[in-house]
């Protein structure tokens, strides 16, 4: 009975973590904005052309009566005349009139299906003086369209579909503090009792959390290269999840270090217990202090409403169950390990 | 795509129309299985060794 719940967990949480890959892989993203051409408009009747990535929010030929393009300039609306549409995107024809509010235009897209896509500071007029629009050219706030989206991913911008990351970086560190505060307590637990049970999950734990922390570490600065434009920023969050996975590599240095000394298992369940305090202040504490570039937003390195919706919910709950029964079976695979290693050498 | 749509387009094409579909992403998808299979073999195959390891030293224990 014991061993059919163990591998019912087990073949549970891969089964969980094949759904979150196809899911994840192949779930699209909701289209979005991205860039305009040209940048810079003159006074003058242009053409612009502005591009999408994600879901097409059209079909290839189809009569772009449904489709809305409204520019913003400060709290006033800009006129313009949709002229042809294709799966990522649209053009637009629209009349720069002398005087703007503010040179810096937003675009809002609205679409039949797709909603209202939105792209700040689209376009500038560098020759517009301040004033007014027009009356003529002006527009009065249209009705929001109800987006027609499947299930799909939400569309942020600097993100786009690097998204799909979410399910791997953060399930990853989660399965790393779930573990070592699994580690946490075998260490109190050792310096209680000075059994080598309870050492021997501490080293299996903190072994198995150390290859999740790497793999969180890895999977984020590449995330960071592509969203932030560098593999490494100076950033509270990362530097302290850097130094948290250096402390716990000290720990398995000073095991090794000590070798077959007597004290091992109550020196390192003492560095244990430190290390672990010092990652729920490096990760949980500090960086809810100081500005970050970490979602969300106003140093608060959780996850809120703003990041997460339903769509992407359904597929990253089932990732943390599935890479926390992934890890607990690693770090169970090394406690067997070390128990056999241990009854070997003391026979 | 939704899973339905998924299973759709391997039933009605083949295999190979499959990977093609969505700019050729499914190949990802496909290589990230393979991936977690290989995993999740040599996983389950390391608990297997074990377990023995474990019966035989237990069943040497005077």
């Amino acid at each position: 009975m014991k061993g059919t719940l163990n591998w019912i967990w087990k073949g549970g949480g891969i089964l969980l973590l094949a759904y979150v890959i196809l899911w994840g892989f192949s779930t699209p993203l909701q289209p979005g904005l991205v860039s305009c051409s040209p940048s810079q408009l003159g006074l003058d009747e242009e053409t612009i052309t502005l591009t999408a990535v994600g879901q097409p929010f059209a079909r290839d030929g189809e009569v772009p009566e449904d489709f809305n393009l409204v520019l913003r300039s400060g709290k006033q609306l800009l006129r313009t005349e949709v002229t042809a549409v294709s799966p990522h995107t649209l053009e637009a024809r629209v009349n720069v009139p002398p005087t703007l509010p503010t040179r810096g235009l937003d675009a809002f897209l609205l679409t039949p299906t797709a909603g209202t896509l939105f792209l700040g500071n689209a376009c500038f007029v560098e020759d517009a003086a301040k004033g007014d629009i027009p009356a003529a050219m002006a527009l009065s706030k249209p009705d929001d369209p109800t987006p027609a989206l499947g299930f799909s991913f939400p569309f942020q911008p600097n993100i786009m579909e690097s998204i799909r990351n979410l399910l791997w970086h953060v399930p990853m560190w989660f399965a790393m503090f779930f573990i070592m505060g699994l580690g946490f307590v075998a260490s109190l637990a050792q310096l209680r009792t000075d059994s080598a049970g309870w050492d021997h999950r501490a080293e299996a734990a903190v072994h198995t959390g150390l290859i999740f922390g790497l793999l969180g570490l890895a999977t984020g600065s590449l995330w960071a290269r592509w969203t932030w434009g560098a593999w490494w920023v100076s950033d509270p969050q990362l530097n302290g999840a850097l130094v948290t996975v250096l402390l716990y590599s000290g720990y398995l240095i000073l095991r090794a270090a000590m070798g077959d000394d007597d004290r091992v298992g109550r020196l390192a369940a003492v560095y244990n217990v430190f290390a672990f305090v010092m990652l729920v202040i490096l990760l949980m504490v500090l960086p809810r202090y100081t500005e970050s570039l970490h979602p969300g937003k106003d140093g608060n390195p959780g996850f809120n409403s703003y990041d997460l919706d339903n769509s992407l919910r359904a597929v990253f709950y089932p990732a943390v169950i599935g890479w926390g029964a992934l890890c607990y079976w690693m770090y169970t695979l090394r406690l067997r390990m070390n128990r056999l290693a241990y009854r070997l050498l003391t026979q | 795509m939704n899973m339905d749509t998924i299973m759709t387009s391997i039933l009605l094409n083949n295999l190979e129309g499959f990977f093609f579909g969505s700019g050729k992403a499914h190949v990802v998808t496909g290589v990230a299985l393979m991936i977690l299979c290989g995993l999740a073999i040599s996983l389950w195959r390391m608990d297997r060794k074990l377990s023995r390891l474990e019966d035989e030293v237990r069943s040497q224990k005077p």
